[in-house]
């Protein structure tokens, strides 16, 4: 089920809210909490059964069984057993995501065919699923011995396909402690209706005009090629960050304060800032349970000290850190899907990481960030990034690595195609409108208006206003069953 | 062992990790006011203080550590080989 169709604003939505906040549950001992617990579960294995009700099955087994595994890391004390179970989250954890996502990729290399379809979000909940067993692991967090709750923080409807990733930290003690608050609510309403204006009123359309240059990257003109990958650039950023903040509303409507997952990632001035604004949950869980621990296992220790005994100091320390950051990039392209487009993106972010990082340019770049004023360099380093990024999602969007090159060829004259073509001026004009204001929206502006308006009651009304207008637009959008697809539901 | 001894020790690590002879770290220390101090050098720096005080951060601690006052507490907390 997708939040911007009919089925789930004026169905799902409301028949799930009629339950969980239905007055009969203040006369239970405990507030309603199990109840209300239980509403939510319930509705999150319909929400998500809904498409493809045999990867219920899926997802319900991965929690028994990592379920299971956290019982045992809270049972056993010995090193040795605690390694075996450790084993056994991975492998588990791990080898579903291979068997569905990679399996036919690998079997591809090898000249086989295999086709499985890809459960929904089966990579969300994966890496939350891993989140608590490793803090687990790692005695971060306490085990959780009631398989209902543990099995809501999972499966719960409004992150469980798309993030943001949720880690069991983070809403640990709201599973049962949790207050839903008026204040709450309205915010959760505010965000989740700004989330769908996002979806539906942008990033939808965007989405035609991105749609058309990549179908075909062949007959593409330059100015088209470049007007096509300008829109997906857009219409992604719109799309997911619309789709966490009606996540992040819906949860703080039922009283969760998920993390944030996106912070204007387009207006950085470097690709390390960009990747503390761009989907962060992924960033920081590859950090902290990927990055961090393999630059510091065993391996990557001694690498560093041999390196130092042969580059030198300054040089070798570097070593072990630019090669964990390879197997992160690798990891994030791969992450993304099973696909050389995904791994070649991952390796031009792994460059241009490195890049920044060997050269101190990163840093330089975000001192600038900090400060006031207009600067050239700002220009200069915003030029860099929004480069790259155009280019980076040519490898994301187009269909095959061949494709993707023969689009960014044609975005560089590199092709006998023309310059410009009648449908340049054909998308350039249905879009005169839509084109600012979109980018327009990727940066602060919205909020710096809002806090230009000192009196809380004139800025509570606009507010008011823009909600009910974006609300509407985007209900006669759906309702008139507008091009809708989600990307990140493909991860 | 004293506060004082794990700072001075400290701050030889941080000198040494991010070539600086200029840094004098205190609690209030972090990876904002220390501008080389990022996720690449991040682990160089605890692996070295393992190293001089000879004890293990869990990966929890790894993660977990805001600044030098946090760092200490835990070496505190930990009891390590150095001397008093």
């Amino acid at each position: 089920m997708v939040f911007s169709s009919n089925i789930f604003l004026f169905v799902f939505l409301p028949v799930t809210l009629l339950f969980y906040f239905n007055p009969f549950t203040k006369k239970c001992k405990d507030g309603g909490r199990t109840f209300k617990n239980i509403v939510l579960l319930i509705a999150s294995l319909v929400f998500y059964g809904w498409g493809e009700p045999r990867f219920v099955f899926i997802m319900m087994a991965s929690i028994v069984l990592n379920y299971l595994i956290g019982r045992g890391l809270g049972k056993y004390e010995a090193k040795s057993i605690r390694r075996w179970l450790l084993a056994a989250l991975l492998v588990l954890n791990i080898g579903l995501l291979f068997v569905f996502k990679y399996l036919g990729f690998v079997a591809g290399i090898f000249g086989g065919a295999i086709s499985i379809a890809l459960p929904l979000g089966i990579s969300f909940y994966t890496f939350q699923i891993l989140s608590y067993g490793l803090d687990v692991y790692f005695n971060k967090d306490k085990v959780q011995k009631n398989i209902l709750l543990l099995g809501l923080y999972i499966s719960m409807f409004p992150q469980l396909v798309a993030g943001p990733i949720v880690r069991y930290g983070d809403v640990s003690e709201e599973l049962l402690n949790r207050k839903e608050t008026s204040a709450d609510i309205t915010y959760g309403v505010r965000r989740f209706v700004y989330g769908l204006g996002k979806k539906v009123l942008l990033a939808n359309f965007l989405a035609i005009i991105a749609d058309y240059a990549f179908l075909s990257p062949g007959t593409n003109s330059v100015m088209t090629s470049w007007l096509g990958t300008i829109c997906y650039t857009l219409q992604i950023y719109f799309d997911f960050s619309g789709y966490s903040d009606m996540a992040i509303g819906l949860g703080r409507i039922f009283g969760f304060h998920f993390p944030e997952n996106f912070d204007y990632p387009y207006v950085s001035l470097s690709f390390t800032e960009y990747w503390r604004r761009w989907h962060m949950t992924l960033g920081s869980w590859m950090r902290d349970y990927l990055f961090y621990p393999l630059q510091k296992s065993e391996g990557f220790v001694h690498l560093g000290g041999w390196a130092r005994g042969i580059l030198g100091k300054k040089k070798g320390k570097y070593v072990p850190a630019i090669l964990s950051l390879l197997v992160l990039w690798l990891a994030m392209g791969f992450w993304h899907g099973a696909n050389w487009n995904f791994v070649l993106w991952g390796l031009l972010f792994f460059v241009l990481m490195s890049f920044e990082s060997l050269s101190g340019m990163g840093k330089k770049a975000l001192r600038t960030t900090g400060e006031k004023g207009f600067q050239a360099k700002k220009i200069a380093y915003h030029i860099y990034v929004v480069f790259f990024l155009l280019i980076a999602y040519v490898l994301f969007r187009a269909d095959s690595l061949p494709l993707a090159f023969r689009y960014i060829g044609n975005m560089f004259g590199g092709t006998t195609n023309s310059f410009v073509d009648q449908d340049f001026w054909k998308y350039l004009k249905n879009i005169r409108f839509l084109l600012p204001a979109a980018i327009l929206l990727c940066t602060p502006f919205a909020r710096w208006i809002s806090g230009k308006i000192k009196k809380p009651l004139v800025r509570d009304i606009g507010r008011g206003v823009a909600i009910l207008a974006i609300f509407v637009l985007s209900v006669l959008s759906i309702v008139t069953e507008f091009y809708n697809p989600f990307i990140y539901f493909n991860f | 062992m004293m506060e004082e001894k794990i700072y001075e020790t400290l701050n030889e690590i941080f000198r040494d990790v991010f070539d600086d002879d200029e840094i004098v770290v205190d609690a209030k220390t972090n990876s904002d006011t220390i501008e080389d101090w990022d996720s690449l050098e991040h682990i160089n720096l605890v692996v070295a203080i393992e190293k001089a005080f000879g004890l293990k951060f869990s990966m929890d601690e790894v993660t977990g550590m805001k600044d030098v006052g946090e760092m200490v507490e835990i070496i505190k907390a930990r009891g390590t080989k150095l001397e008093d």
